[in-house]
């Protein structure tokens, strides 16, 4: 077996029990919901109820790692293995997102059946002949990206928590430091973002999309869902998949050098 | 068996050579024969294969033993050797009960009186 | 030499688990490193095995400066419960087999089957003792040039011992391996060394052969050993 595979398959099984748990509340959610807006005859019910669990669905992917990793943070004794601490890291997020991607599935799944049912009920005013696939598949991304961006902020933060370890003197404010980056961080971002240059050409370079939902409701006619124009902004995007990137690398180097059995 | 029966005052090599010794004197390993391999040797008796390599080292030394080339070690197929063997360890087993009879001041003729005495118990029992 | 430690030092904040500690491991030898609990035993393995650095001086193995990568050529057994508690022991061999290209998956089986560990049983389920056998299937499958050993007898029960170093003897190639056992209890292990060293509060505070301590100081190691220590005011 090759060493990639052997450690996505240790991963996988890992986040197993975690991840049937995530699937079985899912399911629970979703026919739970569909049961009540039966009974009380608000067929329009199953959209909240959907962007609601496609909302948490973006912590899917930070929790299966934070899950991970706090197995491995028990003792480190993962790090004895061979590999590259970048493979080591890899493996877990390969297995994360594959697990993700699959919860995902479902969801799309359970959105055509939202779209079906708002279809029946005549409360789609558009796309009511065709299924909006496109928009699906970028709502999907936006939550698949948001979670993938926030999984490697999990994971910067949990190697830069255990690469203090070595210091018994910071043992009580080794979260605290942990929360410090963060805010730190976002103090940061804001403040870029304040910056007038900055704040002027952030958006200046985009492609329109169709896909921006808008869900109004109207006491009358109860919801509506429109899809309407969006930008999409290449800049903002261009950052952050470098600053994910760029999480990613700084947390190997520190689990290669910083974190200690 | 393992390893805390050794006595700390003399080399495990040596003990180990001692111990062999006996099975040979007893007869248990005949000349000519072969004897376990050094790992065999090292498992049984709970030793570190190298303390192992030099008793055997040792006992070649001594002519007890002959290593044949990829074949192993052997028991002399000189009898008179074994027998000199079983002398020189009998002369050491009474040297050292005279020398202690000695120590507690027991005169030769009364070592001898107690010994017959002894073994006179012993058949009898 | 295939370990060499030059005045190495580790600290944990201002305490230091090694203080400026100079040693040499020999090939085709067997240490016993001996020591009382917390003395430097066990940070003195991970540092071989690259998984703890120091602060100041340099490791070299295999005439290497040591890296986390060292365990590629080292196998070390921990005396940390490593263990996934949802894993078969199957699975946990499967997966050492696939991380460490030196893992011979025969040897394993071999082991396994002679240790009574059956393939199916999950972590959680296996006594401590069978814990103990398969750490030891893990690192005798390995053919490593260099073999370390933290603690591998304790908390065990005689029986487990006795088999755990007949099979020290069985499967380390001792022409080919360096082996390191740490150790603060004696009694089985002592004839299986070659050489043994005390280190206390992070010092090396004696180093000698053990067949030189009986011709020449009438000793066992257990006895050189409570000496040693008396001599530190223990």
């Amino acid at each position: 077996m090759n060493a990639f595979i052997g450690l996505v398959k240790k991963d996988l099984s890992l986040m197993r029990f975690w991840y049937l748990m995530w699937l079985a509340f899912t399911v629970i959610g979703m026919g739970g919901g569909y049961a009540l807006t039966e009974k009380f005859d608000q067929p329009d019910g199953v959209v909240p109820i959907f962007v609601m669990l496609a909302g948490i669905h973006i912590f899917l992917m930070p929790i299966l790692l934070l899950h991970v990793l706090r197995i491995e943070g028990k003792n480190q004794m993962w790090l004895y293995n061979p590999q590259s601490s970048q493979m080591l890291l890899f493996s877990k997020i390969c297995a994360a997102l594959l697990l993700q991607i699959g919860a995902q599935v479902l969801l799309s799944l359970y959105g055509l059946f939202v779209m079906s049912v708002l279809v029946n009920n005549d409360l789609i005013t558009r796309f009511s002949e065709f299924l909006p696939v496109k928009q699906g598949i970028y709502f999907e991304m936006a939550i698949l990206s948001t979670s993938i961006y926030i999984s490697m902020w999990v994971v910067f933060l949990w190697t830069f928590y255990h690469s203090l370890g070595k210091f018994p003197k910071l043992n009580h404010f080794r979260g605290l430091l942990v929360l410090l980056v963060w805010v730190a961080y976002n103090l940061l971002e804001t403040f870029l973002t304040k910056i007038h240059v900055i704040e002027h050409n952030l958006f200046a370079f985009g492609f329109n999309l169709q896909v921006a939902p808008k869900a109004t409701y109207d006491p009358s006619k109860s919801w509506r869902v429109e899809y309407i124009e969006a930008a999409l902004p290449i800049i903002p995007i261009l950052y952050y998949t470098i600053l994910t990137v760029s999480l990613f690398f700084a947390a190997s180097w520190l689990l290669e050098k910083k974190v200690e059995v | 068996m393992m390893a805390n029966h050794f006595e700390t005052s003399k080399p495990i090599y040596l003990q180990i050579v001692d111990t062999i010794f006996q099975t040979i004197v007893r007869g248990e390993i005949k000349p000519g024969e072969k004897l376990p391999s050094v790992r065999e040797m090292a498992i049984q008796s709970g030793v570190n294969p190298n303390t192992i390599q030099r008793s055997y080292a040792e006992m070649e030394r001594m002519g007890v033993v002959e290593t044949k080339r990829g074949q192993g070690t052997f028991v002399t197929e000189r009898k008179t050797i074994v027998d000199e063997l079983k002398q020189t360890m009998q002369t050491e087993v009474i040297g050292q009960f005279i020398k202690n009879m000695e120590e507690l001041g027991i005169t030769k003729q009364q070592i001898i009186a107690a010994l017959q005495e002894y073994l006179k118990e012993g058949e009898e029992k | 030499m295939t370990i060499r430690f030059e005045n190495v030092t580790k600290k944990y904040g201002s305490e230091a688990a090694l203080d400026h500690v100079n040693l040499q491991f020999q090939p085709g030898k067997i240490y016993g490193l001996l020591g009382p609990n917390g003395s430097g035993k066990s940070t003195t393995l991970k540092m071989i095995t690259g998984l703890v650095y120091p602060n100041s001086g340099t490791i070299t193995v295999l005439g290497q400066q040591v890296t986390r990568k060292m365990c590629h050529s080292v196998a070390y057994l921990t005396e940390l419960d490593m263990f996934y508690d949802s894993f078969t022991v199957d699975k946990v061999v499967a997966f050492y087999a696939s991380q460490f290209p030196d893992f011979n998956l025969e040897k394993a089986n071999e082991l396994l089957k002679e240790m009574n560990l059956s393939g199916d049983k999950k972590m959680k389920q296996l006594s401590k003792g069978n814990r103990g056998r398969l750490k030891l299937v893990l690192i005798l499958a390995r053919e490593a040039p260099i073999l370390l050993f933290d603690e591998p007898l304790s908390g065990l029960d005689p029986m487990v011992r006795d088999s755990i170093v007949k099979s020290l003897l069985t499967y380390i190639q001792f022409d080919k391996q360096t082996v390191v056992i740490a150790t603060h209890e004696m009694d089985e292990i002592e004839a299986i060394l070659d050489e043994v060293m005390v280190i206390y509060n992070g010092r090396i505070v004696g180093n000698e052969n053990v067949e030189q301590l009986r011709e020449q100081q009438g000793l066992s190691v257990l006895e050189w050993f409570k000496q040693t220590m008396e001599q530190m005011g223990v």
